[in-house]
C-alpha cells in the first residue's frame, strides 16, 4: 500500500427537483469559469435493432433548436459569450456540456432546460443532420486506416446480445430511415427529467445553483422515467475470432477484448482490475511494453477499458482492449500466447513495488483528468448517475490505495485466458 | 409552446494571472516559473530549438532522438528510466515539431526534485543504446508508413510543401528508406549539439511557490554546461497560389480540403484583426464556414479556420473534410466564404459575438497547470510574456469591422492562397478541373 495517498477534495453538493431532475455542484472559486454538464441515463445499447446510431444522431438533433431558440441560436449564445459546448454518445449515456465565463451561469441553464423542455426536430433537420453524421462516420472511421477497431468491430464479435454487439455509430441505411416520429418517441422514452443529471462546477455557490436551477427546470413536466436496465450477458467461455480486411491499413494489427468486473456492483475488484492494467500497459515500464514493443513484435500498443478509454463511464458488461499494430508477416497467435502468458506471470509474481508504482502512475494521470472544471464536471456526472456517489472523485484514489498485490494476482488469474478471449485480426487489404 | 426570455449574461471580471518568475542560470538556462494552484503537480516543459538551415533532412533523425533520448543513461538503464518515471508519477514524453525539442512532463508536487534530477541525468548522460536505436529505427519506420496511410497527415504535408516551397517548414513527407542511414552516433552527435542548457527554456507550472521551484531546478541543473545560438529560420517568400494540387489516394470516400498562405505573428498589428477575421470565418460551430458547409448543405462534419505560429512564419490555415461526390461544390464554397471575408465588410454582430469568444477561449486556456504551461513557453518562444494574456482581449476590442475587412483583404484572397485536396482523382479530377486548375500528383 503506497505510504500517502494523494487525492482530490471537492466540496459536493445535491439537490433533486420536483420533477425528479436531480442536480449535483462542485464550487471552486479559483478561476471565473463555469461547466454545465447534462448527462441523459440512455447511451447506445438502448438502441432497438433497426435504429443503430439512433442515440447518436438524437444527440446532433439537440443542437438543432428548441422551444425558445430557432437552428443555431443555441450555439450562437455560447459562442458569442465566449464558451465552448459539445455533446457526446457513449454506451451507457448522452452528455451535453458547455463551459462558459461564470457570468453566463443563467444562460447556459436555460439553454440546458430548453431543450429539455421542447426540442424542435422537423424533416430538414433530421436531412440534414443524418448528412453531418454520415460525414463524421466517414472521417472517424471509414477514411482512416484501423477506425473503429475497438469501438465498433471488437463488440460485435465479443457481445452476444445486440444491444452490446452493435454499432453505436449506426449503418448508413438505418440512419437514413430515422424520422421526426421517432425522434419524439426517442424524447418521449428518455429525456424525461427524472433521467437527467445536471453537473455543475466552477466558479459558482452551491445554493445559487440550487435557485436557479428550479427557475430555469422546475416547471419542466415531471414525466414517466424508463425502468433501470441491465444489460450484462454472461462472460464467454470460448474463444470468439473474426478477421476483418481493411484496404487503408498498411500493417496488420490485433485488438483482444477480456470482459471487465462488474463496474458498479464489484467496484472494489474493478480497481484492482484497473490497476492491472496499468502494470500491464500503460507506459514504457509495462510489463506488456516491454514483451511486445522493446521485443519488436508490435510497433505500437495500447490498453483501454472501455471503446473510449472510459473506464469510469462504463455500465456492465465493459471489455478492457489490448490494441496492437505489427510488421507485416507478425503471427497473431504469437502475440496473443504472449499476451496470456504475461497477464500469467502477474498472477504467479508482482512485487509490492510494481503495484506501489501502477498506483502512483494510475493516480497521477486520474488527478490530471480532474484539472479544469469541465473534464472535473464530466468525470463526476457518470460517478453520481451510474453510482449515486459524485464524492467518489475524492475517494477513488483512496479505493486504489486499498488494491493489494494479492487482488491483483486474484484478478489475472480469473478474468483472462484463451477462452475468455474475443480476437479481432486485423488485415491490411481487400477480402480475399 | 411560447419562447421564454433569454437570461442576461453578468459581466465575468477576468481571472488574476499568476506572475510568473523569469530567471536565467549561470549555465544561460532560463526558468520560467508559476505557481498554479489545483492539483498537487508540476508541469515540467524543457525546451530546446531545433530548427535547422543547413542540413534540414526531413526530420527522421529528430524522430529518432525523441524516441530514443529517455532510453538510457551512464548509470540508468531504460527500466530504470521508466521505474523512476511511475514513482514520481510522471508522464515523462519527448516530442520534436519544426522548431522545438520538448522533454515534457507532469510529476507530482512532491516529486519534483526527484524528477529533475532524472532530466538532468537525462539531459547530460543520455547514451541512446545501440538496442533501442535499432528499435526506435524499426518503429519509426513503420510509423511513417502508417502516416503515408492517412489522408489528414497526407494533406498536412501537402499544404505545408506549397506555403513553404523549398523551405525548412515545408519539407516532404519523410519516406521509409530514410530511416535506414541513420545511426546511434548521428543521435548522440546531434543531443551534443542541441541539448545544452545556454539558450534553452525550462517552464515549472504547478502548485509550488515559484522561488521553490527555481530552487529546486536551480539545485538540480547547474552543473550542466554548454551553450547554443538560437537557431535562425529563413524568412519564408509569399505563397504562389498556383493550380490546385490533387493529392490522389484511391478510393477515398471523403476529400481533405486544405487551403492555406500566410499569416502574421502575435505582436504584429494586423493579429487581432486576422485572428477575428478567422473566428468569424471558421472559428468553432456557429462561424461562417460550419454555418454553410454543414449546418446548410450537410456537406462535412466540420470546418475550421486559424492560424498557427511557428518560429519564423505564421500560418493561416482553412480545413474541411467531404464526402466525395461534393467535393466541387464544398471547394466553391469555401473559396467563396473566403472570397466573401476578402471582399465584403463582417456585421457589427458577428464582431461583437467574435471578440467576447477570443476573449473567453483565451480565459480558458490558462485554466489548467498543463493550459498555463503551454501557453507561458509558447509565448517565450514567440519572445512575448503573459501579458499577452490581458493585452489581447484590450487590443481585440478596438478592432473596426473595417479593419477585419482589411485583415481579410491582405490575409485570406482566395486569389492568394494556395489549396490541396487528398482524394480519389480518378473521380474528383473532372469537376474540380471546372473549378480551377489541377495538378495531380500521387
Amino acid at each position: 500500500m503506497p505510504s500517502h495517498v494523494l487525492a482530490p477534495s471537492f466540496p459536493i453538493a445535491r439537490h433533486t427537483l420536483g420533477n425528479g431532475l436531480r442536480v449535483v455542484v462542485a464550487p471552486d472559486r479559483s478561476s471565473p469559469v463555469v461547466a454545465v454538464a447534462v448527462h441523459y441515463d440512455v447511451g447506445y445499447r438502448s438502441e432497438p435493432e433497426g435504429r443503430t446510431g439512433f442515440a447518436h444522431l438524437f444527440e446532433h438533433l439537440m443542437f438543432e433548436g428548441s422551444e425558445s431558440l430557432p437552428k443555431l441560436e443555441h450555439a450562437r449564445l455560447i459562442q458569442g459569450n465566449g464558451g465552448q459546448f459539445n455533446g457526446s454518445t457513449t454506451p451507457d449515456f448522452t452528455n451535453y456540456f458547455e463551459v462558459l465565463p461564470s457570468g453566463a451561469l443563467d444562460l447556459a441553464l436555460f439553454l440546458e432546460s430548453d431543450r429539455m423542455r421542447s426540442p424542435v426536430i422537423t424533416e430538414h433537420t433530421i436531412a440534414n443532420q443524418i448528412d453531418v453524421v454520415k460525414e463524421e462516420i466517414r472521417l472517424n472511421i471509414m477514411n482512416r486506416p484501423y477506425g473503429g477497431m475497438q469501438m465498433i468491430h471488437l463488440p460485435e464479435i465479443a457481445f452476444t446480445t445486440f444491444n452490446n454487439a452493435h454499432n453505436g455509430y449506426g449503418s448508413f441505411v438505418d440512419l437514413e430511415s430515422a424520422t421526426v416520429a421517432d425522434a419524439k418517441d426517442f424524447w418521449k422514452r428518455y429525456y424525461a427529467p427524472g433521467n437527467a443529471l445536471l453537473t455543475i462546477a466552477g466558479d459558482v455557490d452551491p445554493d445559487d445553483v440550487f435557485k436557479l436551477a428550479e427557475k430555469y427546470f422546475g416547471d419542466a413536466p415531471k414525466r414517466a422515467v424508463p425502468k433501470a436496465r441491465s444489460f450484462s450477458e454472461p462472460v464467454p467461455q470460448s474463444e470468439r475470432r473474426r478477421t476483418h480486411h481493411d484496404p487503408m491499413s498498411p500493417t496488420p494489427a490485433l485488438v483482444v477484448g477480456y470482459r471487465t468486473p462488474n463496474p458498479i456492483t464489484q467496484l472494489d475488484e474493478y480497481a484492482a482490475y484497473f490497476l492491472l492494467v496499468q502494470l500491464l500497459t500503460e507506459s514504457d515500464s509495462s510489463r506488456l511494453h516491454k514483451r511486445l514493443v522493446k521485443t519488436g513484435l508490435v510497433s505500437a500498443m495500447a490498453g483501454l477499458i472501455g471503446p473510449f478509454d472510459n473506464w469510469l463511464e462504463m455500465r456492465d458488461p465493459v471489455l478492457f482492449n489490448v490494441i496492437a499494430i505489427y510488421p507485416p508477416g507478425g503471427d497473431a497467435d504469437v502475440l496473443l500466447d504472449v499476451i496470456e502468458s504475461t497477464v500469467a506471470e502477474v498472477r504467479d509474481n508482482l512485487s509490492e513495488d510494481e503495484l506501489v508504482r501502477a498506483h502512483t502512475m494510475a493516480t497521477a494521470r486520474y488527478l490530471r483528468a480532474t484539472d479544469g472544471v469541465l473534464s472535473r464536471a464530466l468525470t463526476i456526472a457518470p460517478l453520481e448517475q451510474q453510482r449515486g456517489r459524485a464524492e467518489l472523485i475524492n475517494e477513488l484514489p483512496f479505493a486504489l490505495a486499498k488494491v493489494t498485490v494479492d487482488d491483483v494476482k486474484a484478478v489475472a488469474g480469473r478474468w483472462f485466458g484463451a477462452d475468455r478471449r474475443a480476437v479481432l485480426d486485423w488485415q491490411p487489404g481487400g477480402e480475399r | 409552446m411560447t419562447a421564454r426570455p433569454i437570461p442576461e449574461v453578468r459581466e465575468t471580471k477576468p481571472g488574476k494571472l499568476p506572475p510568473v518568475v523569469d530567471e536565467t542560470l549561470d549555465n544561460g538556462l532560463r526558468i520560467l516559473a508559476a505557481r498554479k494552484p489545483g492539483i498537487p503537480m508540476v508541469q515540467v516543459r524543457l525546451r530546446f530549438g531545433v530548427t535547422k538551415t543547413r542540413d534540414w533532412g526531413s526530420g527522421v533523425l529528430e524522430d529518432i532522438v525523441s524516441t530514443t533520448i529517455l532510453t538510457g543513461t551512464k548509470s540508468r538503464s531504460q527500466t530504470d528510466i521508466a521505474d523512476e518515471m511511475q514513482h514520481i508519477g510522471g508522464d515523462v514524453h519527448s516530442l520534436v515539431d519544426a522548431d522545438n525539442l520538448f522533454i515534457s512532463a507532469t510529476c507530482l508536487a512532491d516529486e519534483l526534485d526527484r524528477y529533475l534530477a532524472l532530466l538532468n541525468d537525462i539531459v547530460r548522460h543520455a547514451t541512446y543504446p545501440e538496442e533501442e536505436v535499432v528499435l526506435a529505427k524499426a518503429q519509426t519506420e513503420q510509423g511513417i508508413a502508417i502516416m503515408h496511410s492517412q489522408p489528414a497527415a497526407r494533406a498536412q504535408f501537402a499544404i505545408a510543401e506549397r506555403v513553404f516551397p523549398n523551405h525548412p517548414y515545408g519539407r516532404p513527407m519523410p519516406q521509409p528508406h530514410e530511416v535506414e542511414p541513420i545511426t546511434r552516433a548521428n543521435a548522440r552527435a546531434y543531443h551534443r549539439s542541441v541539448v545544452r542548457p545556454g539558450g534553452a527554456l525550462l517552464t515549472l507550472v504547478g502548485d509550488v511557490p515559484p522561488a521553490k521551484m527555481v530552487k529546486a531546478a536551480e539545485r538540480a541543473l547547474a552543473d550542466w554546461t554548454g551553450s547554443r545560438k538560437p537557431p535562425k529560420v529563413p524568412a519564408p517568400k509569399p505563397v504562389v497560389p498556383g493550380p490546385v494540387r490533387l493529392v490522389h489516394q484511391a478510393g477515398a470516400v471523403q476529400t481533405n480540403i486544405r487551403i492555406g498562405g500566410l499569416g502574421v505573428s502575435r505582436s504584429h498589428p494586423d493579429f487581432p484583426a486576422l485572428t477575428l477575421a478567422l473566428t468569424i470565418l471558421g472559428g468553432g460551430f456557429t462561424s461562417r464556414l460550419n454555418h454553410n458547409l454543414r449546418e446548410d448543405k450537410g456537406y462535412t462534419y466540420g470546418a475550421s479556420a486559424g492560424i498557427t505560429h511557428n518560429v519564423g512564419a505564421s500560418v493561416v490555415n482553412v480545413g474541411v473534410d467531404v464526402q466525395t461526390s461534393v467535393t466541387a461544390p464544398a471547394l466553391v464554397e469555401t473559396l467563396y466564404e473566403l472570397g466573401r471575408m476578402a471582399t465584403t465588410v463582417v456585421t457589427d454582430e458577428e464582431l461583437g459575438a467574435a471578440k467576447r469568444f477570443l476573449v473567453g477561449q483565451l480565459a480558458m486556456s490558462a485554466e489548467t497547470q498543463a493550459g498555463l504551461a503551454s501557453y507561458v513557453t509558447a509565448l517565450a518562444i514567440a519572445g512575448l510574456d503573459v501579458s499577452y494574456l490581458r493585452e489581447l482581449p484590450v487590443r481585440a476590442h478596438k478592432v473596426t469591422a473595417e479593419e477585419v475587412a482589411a485583415a481579410a483583404a491582405k490575409y485570406l484572397a482566395p486569389a492568394m492562397l494556395a489549396p490541396v485536396l487528398v482524394g480519389d482523382a480518378d473521380i474528383i479530377g473532372e469537376t474540380v478541373g471546372r473549378v480551377a486548375p489541377v495538378e495531380v500528383s500521387d
